[in-house]
């Protein structure tokens, strides 16, 4: 499943539902927001471009690590601390290759999915930097 | 000609969500860049480098396809295309 998604998401039935008698085992990554300060945070994202852009991943981290089933859910909208932001479910035969695939596609995700994260804090709001930012537009 | 322009995040705050500008015939994406980062100017050094280039961590697509780094400022674009400008990306 390649989602973006206002809702929240269900990890086992995640899993349940990519489960196949090949796989021997299943990487799960949750990003969550962390407490820098915040009181909540929004997310907003150019949606059919951002699935588009996930599927690619999915298929570059198949075709590069050899992994069976690859979901990712992110969510938009208002999020506060604790909250779940994405899930990145990687099923292979081996542990290796499914450890990889995610790591791949956590950077993957943050290098071009076309996704921001506004910050609300006690001070105001700041647009959170991409990893890829220059210094200029973070302003 | 008129093209559109769609931003988000932090370029929509400052320049709006959707809407067009008027650019010479065959105008192209860095000449279309620089007439829109002149219509605000709380959106100078957004777009643009200090020597009036692009900035590389922006993000550019051309009716919903994105324009490659490589050679990206002399694209020429078409009555009536839409230009989507990403701010850097902060998704994960």
């Amino acid at each position: 499943m390649i989602k973006v998604t206002s809702g929240d998401f269900d990890v086992q039935a995640t899993i349940d539902a990519a489960a196949r008698r090949s796989i021997g085992a299943f990487v799960t990554f949750v990003g969550v927001v962390r407490d820098d300060g915040i009181e909540r945070m929004y997310l907003e994202a150019d949606c059919f471009a951002a699935e588009e852009e996930l599927s690619c991943i999915r298929t570059e981290a198949v075709d590069r690590f050899g992994v069976e089933t690859v979901d990712i859910i992110h969510r938009v909208g208002d999020l506060r601390v604790g909250d779940p932001i994405v899930l990145i479910i990687v099923g292979a035969s081996h542990r290796r290759a499914a450890f990889q695939a995610c790591e791949y596609i956590i950077d993957r995700i943050k290098e071009s999915v076309p996704i921001w994260k506004k910050e609300y804090t006690p001070d105001g709001t700041r647009w959170v930097p991409g990893e890829h930012e220059d210094k200029k537009t973070s302003g | 000609m008129k093209i559109w322009i769609k931003t988000f995040a932090r370029f929509r705050e400052v320049f709006g969500d959707r809407f067009t500008v008027e650019v010479p015939l065959d105008a192209t994406v860095l000449q279309v860049a620089k007439t829109v980062e002149c219509m605000h100017d709380g959106g100078r050094g957004m777009l643009m480098e200090s020597d009036h280039t692009i900035r590389r961590s922006v993000i550019l697509l051309r009716n919903g396809r994105r324009i490659p780094g490589e050679g990206r400022e002399q694209v020429r674009l078409s009555e009536g295309d839409e230009l989507t400008i990403y701010p850097p990306v902060a998704g994960g």
